[in-house]
């Protein structure tokens, strides 16, 4: 069969034939324009939503981990499903930028620095709750293996403990990362800047970059290097996570499925929230050239992909629930889908399973207001899918007579509504002052970096 | 020489060890004056406590070691010896005197939290006239003013003081028509009357387990607030595998826990069952002396289980005079005495069934009236102004006399109290009321024994006695103390002995009193079926008086589990009857009054009765006493028949420590567990227990187990054949740890402290009748310990005796180790209990931040010095009491002497009356638990799922079969 040249011609990655000047005055434009109306009300709703959440810390601080609807079975509550939710939105930063780096996936390069600022600020989000979910918060610091006057180790063989390490060890790299991809783009912000101190400020943070190829060689292979240092941390992270869970005897949590399907839980949430966000700012910001349907789509094939081995997983636990033969297991799993809190179980499968399965129709998937309203769906169900592995596994397990029933307090969904406050003022200031879109790498896959066809030499006119 | 030589220095990298150049002397003078400057800044923080020396140091008091002393105590009808642990004149903690032949070093629930009484913060703390604060000189001369009326009455419980009773006599004999009431609204009147009736004396019934065949009981609490003494508890325990027990119950109690076979019955169907039993046994013996009686006895047979009736007749006959019938106070007089003929014509009676006479009792006058009785003259007596004044020990008569609080308040009334409540708003003269550790005495129990009662401490709030007054009413100069050593010595017992040993045991038992005539009325039968109500004495706040007592508040009830209040238990039936479920509220009218609260659905619950436990709501003005419905205008221990039930559009969250699940919850549950609580109790046959199916197999771990090569290696078994469910070892645990209550609101939530709990399962036995089941759950120190291997921080180890410790300062409160317990042990201090106790006071601020609370000052004192007071955010569980272990090894190692650590008990073993619990060294084949880890019935509770390797292994329940010694055969030969 002939394929014609036309069929196999890949859509370009910019659309509207813009010149390099045109891409940069797009992305630079939000930080150079006046600042709308919009912006100041988001930030105020955000950073008092944040406020908020600093003074319920306070507050939990003052009166005791009890201010939280946690008892005796369910140890563990809103805070950890906040923090494996959080983590697990912040894997698609990392995911697109890193992993889809290496495999020379051009189409990332106009959603990677939106997708890594998100991650970052989610993981920020992450790591407040294992912070503050301790009931001694003051003494947090004996979780790190410094010299102290017990002269002991904290305890290698627990999850908890090399979930701080891979928790900070991710948040280290994923910073990294996004700033040392940030550097040439904040050197054309500094060099456009109107003003003394935008110039000074931009001017530090762009350590001196002046576009030299010296500068240029050294900056892809740092790049290069920390993509690679970066892609194992995507699989390690939410692995360690869900060895909190994995490593215990606890119906419902013991399991070894839980590292893959952790992970694919964790790109499916990211991309999700990539996808909210994206949508979004895509419309106010007006990049619909910078970031074309193409890549929506692409995500939502890899939202389908993912929601599909979530979908898997659950299947999975089910039957090894049944085949193992352990009644303890078996029951965990029905009462999950049976028991009193069922309800957030068929939650977590209806937004996690059901949903996604709409993106096989390609209408569907290039459907922006479809896209938009399945990817809050998945946001919700992955963090169902968090509290129906912690609160349901804990309220009942071995023993009956330890059963009870775990009911957050306002003071646990305000902290988790507070959460959302610090991410998006976190998210917001990225916004205003910082290239939403890598300008420098967007250039490097528009038909203008390469205007005499080298890279498709095959196709010579 | 050579030796010291070889020592290193201890700290060789200090300046100290520097050579002394000028450099090293300024850089040490820098770094002290350094250090100087900071200890400034932070002894803000430290609160600067002076600390005062004794001027005149008492014999034998050595700060931070204890000292013991003997005392007494009566509660509920029996007398128990007492030691109680003092710390630098601070009683701490109270156990049982093993001298004392009516507790044998035991204890329960009550005795533990009294130490808890005298440390409450809400007593009444001085004397009032009028209300307002006045002398008690000056009462005291009001009340001469009044001490020879005709129109005086003195109302107080029943006691088995010595001296009380004497005085009493020696008032009565004095002041001819003075009044003198006992009220006690749970004792025994229909026992002691039925005795009475068909002895001409005072006694009570002394069962002989040792021959015993069958015991058959008809709503009798026996092992429950029903029993005669704790030693007791023990005695039926060890005789429990060579008798069957049967049991008629409209409610579940400890004891049905002990049945082998329980007949949900309502009161009626227990009666008509026991008049046809009786006929029928009549019938057959025709004994001669009760033919007139038995005459008297019609039945409806509408009410009877005659299959059942038969069997037992059959067992009955089978099993003549070796069987005990025995009927609760819930049944009427007429009822006692059928089952007395019952006894005596299966000619138990002096063969398990002993009638011996009461010590106590002596005082003729105090038998002549029954509570009921006494409400009723007094009712009439102060209605129609025949009583003027009165002066009441202790009682409040508001909560038992029908009288408007109009009439009570024209009395003159002279009120010992120890707290405030309606009856004190009341009275016109308000004396502060001692805690039996505050002040002398001594008793005799029923069974002979006199013991002393010693003061612990001086009186906290200026109290007296019911002593004192009755002193001042026999215008005695002498004061208690001085009056009791002439009372001793002009009884010839010798006060010496008494203080040394606490006791002085009757050696000889009481006589043996037979039975000559046993009559009763006729008895009458109706038709009706309506539901009624059925009042019966908490397992926590006995008749109200320990209302205000937090730790008893906070500890379950045996078998609801409830917290913090009552409710009112109905059946499954009742309430689908009724479209109730757990936690509705409605109101019930019976005999004109209302009862209003919430329900809660029990299994094993007769279908035509509700029960409800006594002494709830608001029974004195304090902190915690509010809670629950509030049954005061009711007896204990009757029936009332219930006009009409309304539901109420309002729910009512229940502290409950266990949900009510199992054979009803919803069916996902109940399928869930069923054959879980199987594996979990492992109840068997002794049969079963003697031929097992199959060999126990090991697990083997894949990774390097833990060497365990201390010297000791401790261990624990609990023997749930013999665990009575009744939460002693509980609230000893409390009293020794140091364990906070947490309140109300916190158990709704599930935070509820207690390191030892006593779980409760709801079972089907293979009669299909509904049992009830106990089992104490402590953490059982795993050898491979679940919780051990997740703390981020290694906050939980192990030490090489095979304890599971807590470090509490290295904790940080992740609360991981709780969610990896499979036993769920581990409790975390979500708060600052004791700040958040409403009993807590304002700290003395010792710097700018410091706006904390601590613990009222009298509270502080009961606290256990040897154990930490654990701060909010840490883990904390059962520590096998470490701090016994510790003592028990010092004192070993000091007096080279072994025998100190097979002394060693923990708490809740020392606490507990049938022995279930036992602690040791596992490692020394000798030891007591040694030999219960070989016992047949021994297994690890979730050994063989998750090879947890327990320290604390469970002795199994047996089951026996009651009904149809066939359908058993057909059973057995199923394996």
């Amino acid at each position: 069969m002939d394929i014609t040249n036309e069929e196999i011609q890949r859509v370009p990655l910019v659309l509207g034939d813009k010149s390099f000047k045109e891409v940069s005055d797009i992305i630079a434009k939000p930080s150079e324009s006046k600042t709308p109306k919009w912006w100041f009300i988001g930030l105020a709703i955000s950073a008092s939503l944040a406020g908020m959440l600093f003074s319920l810390i306070g507050y939990l601080v003052w009166d005791g981990v009890g201010v939280w609807g946690l008892n005796n079975p369910v140890g563990w509550g809103f805070a950890i499903v906040n923090f494996v939710f959080w983590v697990g939105i912040g894997h698609a930063g990392t995911l697109i930028s890193a992993v889809l780096f290496l495999f020379r996936q051009k189409w990332r390069t106009s959603i990677n620095r939106f997708a890594e600022a998100m991650t970052i600020f989610a993981v920020v989000c992450a790591g407040i709750f294992p912070g503050i979910h301790i009931g001694r918060i003051w003494v947090a610091y004996y979780m790190f293996p410094i010299p102290n006057s017990m002269a002991m180790w904290p305890n290698f063989k627990s999850a908890l403990l090399w979930d701080v390490f891979a928790v900070s060890t991710y948040a280290t790299v994923s910073l990294l990362f996004w700033y040392v991809g940030l550097i040439p783009d904040l050197a054309t912000f500094r060099d456009r800047a109107k003003t003394k101190t935008k110039q000074i400020a931009y001017g530090i943070f762009a350590l001196g970059w002046n576009g030299s190829s010296r500068h240029w060689l050294n900056y892809e292979k740092a790049y290069l290097i920390l993509a690679a240092i970066a892609t194992p941390l995507v699989l390690s992270v939410h692995s360690i996570v869900s060895f909190d869970f994995a490593t215990s005897n606890l119906p419902g949590w013991h399991t070894t499925i839980f590292p893959p399907y952790f992970v694919a839980g964790a790109i499916f949430s990211g991309f999700a929230m990539v996808l909210t966000l994206l949508i979004i700012a895509r419309k106010i910001f007006g990049l619909e050239d910078l970031v074309t349907i193409r890549h929506l789509e692409n995500m939502n094939k890899f939202i389908l992909a993912t929601g599909t081995m979530v979908g898997y997983a659950y299947a999975m636990e089910f039957f090894m629930a049944w085949y193992s033969a352990n009644q303890y297991e078996a029951f965990a799993f029905i009462n999950r889908a049976f028991g009193p809190y069922a309800w957030a179980y068929w939650i977590m499968v209806s937004c996690n399973v059901i949903s996604p399965q709409f993106f096989w129709f390609k209408k569907l998937r290039t459907n922006i207001p479809i896209m938009f309203i399945i990817s809050i769906f998945v946001n919700i169900g992955m963090w169902f899918e968090r509290f129906v592995i912690t609160v349901t596994s804990l309220h009942r397990d071995f023993l009956p007579s330890s059963w009870d029933y775990y009911v957050p307090t306002w003071v646990d969904i305000m902290t988790f509504v507070g959460s959302f406050g610090l991410f998006f003022t976190l998210f917001l200031l990225f916004l205003k002052f910082l290239p939403m879109i890598s300008i420098s790498e967007v250039k490097s896959v528009m038909s203008t970096a390469d205007p005499h066809y080298y890279d498709s030499h095959e196709e010579k006119i | 020489m050579s030796q010291i030589k070889d020592l290193k220095p201890e700290f060789e990298t200090t300046f100290l060890s520097e050579p002394k150049t000028r450099r090293n002397v300024l850089k040490g003078i820098a770094s002290g004056m350094t250090v100087a400057t900071l200890s400034g800044c932070v002894n803000i923080r430290k609160p600067s406590k002076k600390i005062k020396t004794y001027n005149d140091e008492p014999d034998n008091l050595i700060p931070g070691i204890p000292n013991y002393y003997a005392t007494s105590f009566e509660l509920n009808g029996d007398v128990d010896g007492l030691i109680v642990t003092s710390y630098e004149g601070r009683p701490t903690k109270i156990d049982g005197n093993p001298r004392h032949p009516n507790n044998l070093g035991k204890s329960n629930g009550f005795i533990q939290a009294e130490i808890h009484q005298l440390y409450d913060p809400d007593r009444l703390k001085t004397h009032q006239s009028n209300n307002s604060v006045s002398y008690y000189k000056k009462i005291i001369r009001e009340l001469e003013k009044v001490k020879k009326d005709k129109s005086l009455a003195i109302v107080l419980p029943n006691t088995f003081s010595l001296l009380n009773n004497h005085l009493l006599k020696r008032i009565k004999s004095r002041h001819k028509n003075t009044n003198i009431y006992f009220i006690d609204p749970i004792n025994n009147d229909n026992q002691i009357k039925t005795i009475n009736n068909a002895t001409g004396k005072d006694g009570f019934f002394d069962y002989k387990f040792s021959n015993l065949k069958l015991m058959l009981t008809f709503n009798h609490d026996f092992l429950g607030l029903e029993k005669s003494r704790i030693s007791q508890l023990k005695e039926y325990v060890q005789a429990k595998n060579n008798f069957k027990t049967i049991s008629f119950s409209n409610s579940l109690t400890v004891s049905d826990s002990k049945a082998d076979a329980i007949i949900n019955s309502s009161i009626k169907e227990q009666e008509n069952t026991i008049y046809y039993i009786a006929k029928e046994l009549a019938r057959k013996y025709g004994a001669s002396y009760h033919t007139d009686s038995e005459k008297n006895l019609n039945f409806n047979l509408k009410f009877v289980n005659v299959k059942k009736a038969k069997e037992i007749i059959k067992l009955l006959i089978k099993y003549r005079s070796k069987s005990i019938v025995s009927a609760g106070e819930s049944h009427s007089k007429d009822i006692h005495s059928v089952v007395l003929l019952i006894n005596s014509i299966l000619n138990n009676i002096n063969n398990t069934v002993n009638i011996r006479t009461y010590s106590a009792r002596n005082t003729s006058f105090l038998t002549k009236r029954s509570y009921l009785e006494s409400i009723k003259d007094l009712e009439i007596k102060i209605t129609n102004g025949e009583i003027k004044s009165v002066i009441s020990l202790g009682v409040d008569l508001t909560r038992f006399l029908n009288i408007s609080s109009k009439i009570l308040g024209k009395l003159n009334t002279f009120y010992l109290t120890d707290y405030k409540n309606r009856f004190s708003e009341l009275s016109k003269y308000l004396i502060t009321k001692t805690h039996f550790l505050e002040d002398w005495g001594v008793l005799v129990s029923k069974e002979g024994h006199i013991s002393i009662q010693q003061p612990l401490i001086n009186p906290l709030y200026n109290g007296k006695s019911t002593t004192d007054i009755l002193l001042a009413l026999l215008n005695e100069k002498k004061n208690t103390y001085t009056y009791l050593r002439d009372f001793l010595r002009r009884k010839n017992i010798s006060f010496v002995t008494l203080k040394r040993f606490g006791v002085i045991p009757k050696k000889r038992k009481n006589s043996k009193i037979s039975v000559d005539f046993v009559s009763f009325n006729k008895i009458n039968s109706n038709e009706d079926r309506s539901p009624s109500l059925s009042i019966t004495p908490s397992y926590s706040l006995l008749d109200g008086r320990y209302s205000n007592n937090s730790w008893l508040q906070e500890t379950p009830d045996a078998v609801s589990k409830l917290t913090w209040g009552n409710a009112l238990q109905i059946s499954h039936n009742f309430g689908k009857k009724h479209a109730l479920e757990t936690g509705d509220v409605i109101k019930i009218n019976v005999n004109n009054k209302t009862l209003k609260g919430p329900v809660i659905i029990l299994p094993g619950q007769n279908d035509e009765t509700i029960t409800v436990n006594y002494g709830y709501g608001l029974v004195y003005d304090a902190t915690f006493s509010k809670y629950g419905i509030s049954t005061d205008s009711f007896s204990p221990n009757l029936s009332y028949e219930i006009s009409s039930i309304e539901k109420l559009n309002e729910k009512e969250m229940l502290a409950d420590t266990q949900m009510n699940h199992g054979l009803d919850e919803e069916s996902l549950a109940a399928s869930g567990i069923k054959n879980r609580i199987s594996k979990i109790l492992q109840i068997k046959t002794e049969d079963e227990i003697n031929h097992p199916h199959h060999s126990k197999h090991h697990i083997h771990s894949l990774f390097k187990e833990l060497k365990y090569d201390g010297k000791y290696q401790w261990g624990m078994s609990i023997d749930l054949n013999s665990c009575l469910g009744c939460s002693a070892c509980s609230v000893a645990c409390q009293a020794e740890n140091n364990i906070p209550v947490v309140g109300k609101k916190e158990v709704e939530r599930g935070r509820e402290m207690s390191w030892l709990r006593v779980d409760r399962y709801f079972i089907e036995n293979d009669a299909k009748e509904t049992t009830i089941n106990f089992m104490p759950v402590a953490c059982v120190h795993c050898e491979n310990a679940p919780c051990e291997q997740v703390c981020p921080v290694n906050a939980t180890v192990h030490d090489d005796e095979g304890l599971n410790v807590m470090t509490y300062n290295r904790c940080i409160g992740t609360r991981y180790c709780a969610n990896n317990c499979p036993y769920k042990v581990r409790r975390f201090n979500f708060f600052d209990w004791h700040q958040k106790n409403p009993q807590s006071v304002k700290k003395d601020r010792n710097h700018l931040f410091d706006y904390f609370r601590e613990p009222a000052k009298t509270v502080q004192q009961q606290f256990n010095p040897e154990v930490t007071i654990r701060m909010r955010g840490v883990m904390e569980k059962c520590t096998y009491c470490l701090q016994r272990i510790s003592n028990a090894k010092i004192k070993a190692k000091n007096n080279n002497n072994e025998k100190e650590i097979d002394k060693l008990q923990t708490a809740c073993q020392q606490a507990c009356a049938t022995d279930s619990i036992v602690f040791g060294d596992i490692s020394n084949e000798k030891s007591m638990v040694s030999k219960k880890r070989k016992s047949k019935r021994r297994y690890d509770l979730l050994q063989t799922e998750l090879n947890t390797k327990p320290r604390t292994i469970y002795l199994a329940k047996i089951k026996k079969h009651v009904w149809n010694e066939t359908k058993k055969e057909k059973s057995h030969g199923h394996h």
